[in-house]
């Protein structure tokens, strides 16, 4: 019966397709008939049967021998029909499973004959007491039902399956974001599991007008990915650009965000994000409703936000939970910050090397004093030092807790105490590289300090042939590079270049939340202000002079 | 593909030799700089330039794996050294020097310029045009003395709190306003005044003089107090690139009043009524000079209003009575009038016009200027210098309003 099923299968396949499918060789051994490779094109292309034993027939082949793959047949309706429920054993929760389909089913469901519904229709009304059914009439969309951590129920007479949601494996659960801690501010951050990251941003957002899409990408992980925006405040040419470049995007894998993002860019080998990658669901929330469009991956507690320029990524939600004068001051400092960790060496680097009567005369003994006997030029002392710097810092990121901890005394140690004590360095350079690299973990965006980490280092050696004028050529290289860089057509520079002046009320420092009226000029065009005039605070008898 | 990488990887290199290429000639290391901080200058009898440059160690900051100087603390190397050498020009000796100095001198950070007395009498118009070609010296930041006595004393005097003289004398020059005494002006300056017709160059006057707390010398350390102390007194008053003579410190004042250089200082005058005295605190002056000419005749008159504090009244005043805070403000507009008094004196009579009277009055009468600016020299000695002083010295009394004088009977 089951060679002859088999065969009849065969028969169907070679007529339904034209593609030919290859046998591996010389897998005998395991007593299989065949190996096969499935392509999703190819299983979409066989309807379901209306034969129960087919259909399971026809997934068993697929499955192969998987042993996890689970075909549980039943009888329903006092054995009126036959059904099999067909699911993936770890990846669904078999509480569920059992509770919602199999004992509903087999137990409680009396078909009602009067209304003289087909039992097909009757069962799906009565007896399914999953949340979530979708019916499928292909064997593609029952494998990927399948693979997607859900239950299909066939039921013999009928061509169509049944895709229940019973999902139910471990996941991570909620936590803080560990890359965007805040003082104050909510502490939940975005997890692996896309379902949950939904969630998060449907509390932030409770409105309708808020959109996911969804897609799949990765011809093997079918890596589940959600476009996030509102409708009415985002640009929808925004949106159609963002689907029609996600449409290009054909690999076999995606397993961070970041590989959609490098597929995404405007400016590919630009050192620069152009986009905001966070844990923070408040963050992405907010961002929506500046008109930005957010990416969800499934597998990854990081979302994409975009556009995104330089000012959105100097920006951090903290400026907002503050009182404003700390915001405003937190992001004065955040900017000196970003130039001095670009800049400092090599401003040292210059000055020492090249420029010494800009110095303060007893600084410059100071410098000097200190500079007697170490035997390497300042640009070379500045890129060891600042090698040194990243290599403890990727050890300290890479190694386990415990040890991490031994490796930065150690480090520091070493680095800081007796390689001046040695005479190796100069204490200054250990200030300089020291304060350089605190100054860097001051950007809100883990990108953005990335690409200064990286320019420092061509800066440096700027500064060390060609002095002030090598800085300035290389802050000229960079500043010409973001001036022309674009982040989904948005320039980098939206506010600074081109100007902006409602902008600049949240560049430099936060102005007060009542002045913030407008959203971003370069996005959400067409809902302009985020909130009534006039809604500074005061007495009660101002208020009336305005009225 | 590989055609556009090995394109681009030539181009990086390509651009990094030249970058190389192009900045590393002017590239020096901090510490192979010498700092040269004060240079002398001097003419042997042959008539050859006679330069001492003073260069800090840099290591005697740094005494200890620690760094700082502990004053008092043994410190091993002197923290500074002098450099003589003898050439035709300035630069060729500044280029001798390299045969003394390991690092190569650097003049950027300069601050002092030193001329010998004798060289300035001789006239400094030759060695000051290195002074205003190099590119390394900085006009603005150098001020420039003349010498009494052996420069090479001066600069040798040690130090027990700071590196080298010549940051010694740096921080003297700093807090002028202290006393307004002597000048400390700026090579910029002095290079400027030579340039004009209606005004002389002065610059201030720097000697080593006995150090009366000087101990003796029992051990060869720097813990001791040196037998000799710098000091900067008066002003140097130039002919052209001559010097032609010297005001005393309240002549200097006086001179720095007209040309509104006066940040601060002390005015001891008597108290009002004949008794005691008055030691007052000047916050400052603002002079005015305007020139007028009648009947060919010319008249320069100067309007100071000076503001100041009592600092000390030893006498029985009482500070709060408006009368007596009047008489005050009089006696030290006299005091001040005779200080501009005694300086225009002095210079009328060396015929040098450091004050830039024939500047101002090139500025109010350009034609009548045009006439008499070649014999101005000899016109200044003649000019007639009103000196009109508005003075407000009691801005607050201090502490106690009435002096102990009358409080205690």
């Amino acid at each position: 019966m089951r060679r002859r099923l088999t065969k009849k299968l065969m028969d169907l396949l070679a007529r339904s397709k034209k593609s030919v499918v290859q046998p591996v060789d010389g897998k005998q051994d395991l007593g299989r008939t065949e190996t096969r490779v499935w392509e999703p094109a190819e299983l979409e292309r066989i309807p379901l049967s209306p034969d129960l034993q087919v259909n399971i027939t026809r997934l068993k082949e697929v499955f192969d021998t998987n042993p996890d793959f689970i075909v549980r047949e039943f009888d329903i309706a006092g054995g009126r029909a036959r059904a099999a429920l067909v699911f993936i054993k770890d990846l669904v929760e078999r509480s569920l499973v059992g509770h919602n389909v199999l004992k509903s089913l087999m137990l409680d469901y009396r078909p009602r004959e009067p209304n003289g519904r087909p039992l097909w229709e009757d069962m799906k009304r009565v007896a399914v007491t999953a949340g979530t059914v979708k019916e499928i009439t292909n064997l593609r969309q029952a494998v990927e039902g399948i693979l997607e951590a859900n239950a299909v129920l066939f039921l013999d007479g009928e061509a169509t399956g049944l895709v229940m949601e019973a999902e139910g494996f471990e996941k991570r659960p909620v936590g803080q974001p560990e890359t965007e801690a805040v003082v104050r501010g909510p502490r939940e951050g975005f997890v692996e599991c896309l379902a949950v990251n939904i969630t998060m941003l449907r509390r932030w957002l409770k409105s309708p007008n808020l959109q996911f899409e969804n897609m799949f990408f990765g011809r093997v992980t079918r890596t589940r990915v959600a476009l996030a925006y509102i409708k009415g405040l985002v640009d929808p040419g925004l949106v159609d650009e963002v689907r029609r470049r996600l449409r290009r995007i054909d690999i076999d894998g995606v397993f961070e965000s970041n590989y959609l993002e490098t597929m995404l860019r405007d400016s590919p080998y630009s050192p620069f994000p152009q986009m905001i990658a966070t844990e923070r669901p408040d963050k992405v929330a907010a961002n929506l409703l500046d008109g930005r469009v957010a990416i969800l991956t499934e597998g990854t507690p990081f979302v994409l936000v975009l556009p995104a320029g330089l000012v959105a990524l100097m920006q951090s939600p903290e400026d907002y939970y503050h009182f404003g004068h700390l915001g405003s001051f937190i992001r004065l400092l955040r900017w000196m910050a970003f130039g001095i960790s670009l800049l400092l060496p090599s401003l040292y680097v210059a000055v020492t090397t090249f420029h010494q009567e800009m110095l303060p005369t007893r600084l410059l003994l100071n410098i000097v004093a200190s500079r007697e006997g170490v035997p390497l030029p300042a640009v070379l002392e500045a890129l060891l030092m600042e090698v040194a710097f990243e290599v403890l810092r990727e050890a300290g990121v890479r190694l386990p807790r415990a040890i991490g901890q031994a490796v930065s005394i150690v480090g520091v140690l070493v680095i800081g105490d007796a390689a001046v004590t040695a005479g190796l360095v100069s204490p200054q350079m250990v200030i300089v590289v020291a304060f350089t690299g605190i100054t860097s973990f001051l950007a809100p965006a883990f990108d953005l300090a990335i690409s200064i980490r990286l320019l420092r280092f061509p800066v440096m050696l700027m500064a060390g042939t060609l002095g002030l004028f090598g800085v300035i050529s290389g802050v000229l290289a960079i500043f010409i590079h973001l001036a022309g860089l674009r982040s989904f057509g948005v320039p980098y520079l939206a506010g600074l270049v081109p100007f902006h002046s409602t902008d600049w009320k949240d560049i430099l420092v936060r102005f007060p939340m009542w002045t913030m009226r407008r959203r971003p000029a370069e996005l959400a065009k067409q809902n302009r202000y985020r909130m009534a005039p006039n809604l500074k605070p005061g007495p009660a008898r101002d208020n009336h002079k305005k009225e | 593909m590989p055609q556009r990488l090995i394109t681009a990887l030539v181009l990086v290199i390509v651009l990094l030799a030249a970058a190389v290429q192009a900045g590393c000639w002017d590239l020096r290391q901090a510490e192979d700089l010498g700092y040269v901080m004060a240079t002398a200058v001097d003419r042997t009898p042959q008539g050859l330039v006679k330069l001492l440059v003073q260069v800090p160690n840099p290591r005697a900051l740094a005494a200890g794996p620690r760094g700082g100087v502990t004053p008092g603390a043994s410190i091993s190397s002197k923290a500074f050294r002098n450099y003589e050498v003898v050439g035709r020009t300035i630069f060729d000796a500044i280029r001798a020097a390299a045969h003394q100095s390991p690092k190569r001198l650097f003049f950027a950070q300069n601050r002092t310029v030193i001329f010998s007395e004798d060289l300035a009498r001789q006239g400094l118009g030759d060695v000051l045009d290195f002074f205003g070609r190099s590119v390394e010296i900085r006009r603005r930041l150098n001020r420039v003395f003349v010498a009494k006595g052996d420069v090479r004393k001066i600069l040798n005097v040690p130090n027990p709190h700071g590196v080298c003289p010549a940051l010694r004398i740096d921080n003297i020059v700093r807090w002028r306003g202290q006393t307004s005494h002597f000048a400390a002006v700026p090579l910029s300056k002095v290079l400027e005044t030579l340039s004009l017709d209606g005004q002389e160059p002065f610059v201030g006057v720097i000697e080593a003089v006995a150090n009366p707390t000087a101990t003796p010398r029992v051990r060869k350390d720097l813990s001791m107090e040196p037998p000799l102390t710098i000091t900067l007194t008066g002003a140097a008053l130039f002919r052209q690139d001559r010097l032609v003579g010297f005001l005393n410190e309240p002549e200097t004042r006086g001179l720095l009043w007209v040309l509104n250089e006066v940040r601060g200082g002390q005015l001891v005058v008597p108290g009002p009524g004949g008794k005691g005295q008055i030691a007052a605190d000047i916050h400052g002056g603002q002079a005015t000079i305007k020139p007028e000419l009648t009947d060919g005749r010319i008249r320069m008159t100067v309007e100071i209003s000076v503001v100041g504090d009592v600092a000390e009244a030893e006498g029985p005043f009482d500070l709060s009575k408006p009368e007596v805070a009047k008489e005050i403000d009089r006696l030290c507009a006299a005091a001040v009038r005779r200080e501009v008094l005694a300086a225009v004196a002095k210079a009328q009579e060396v015929q040098s016009d450091v004050f830039g009277f024939g500047e101002a009055f090139r500025r109010r009468f350009p034609q009548e200027w045009k006439t008499i600016k070649d014999d101005w020299p000899e016109i200044f000695p003649g000019v007639e210098v009103l000196v009109k002083v508005d003075a407000e010295m009691i801005h607050h009394i201090g502490m106690i309003s009435k002096s102990r004088a009358i409080s205690v009977p």
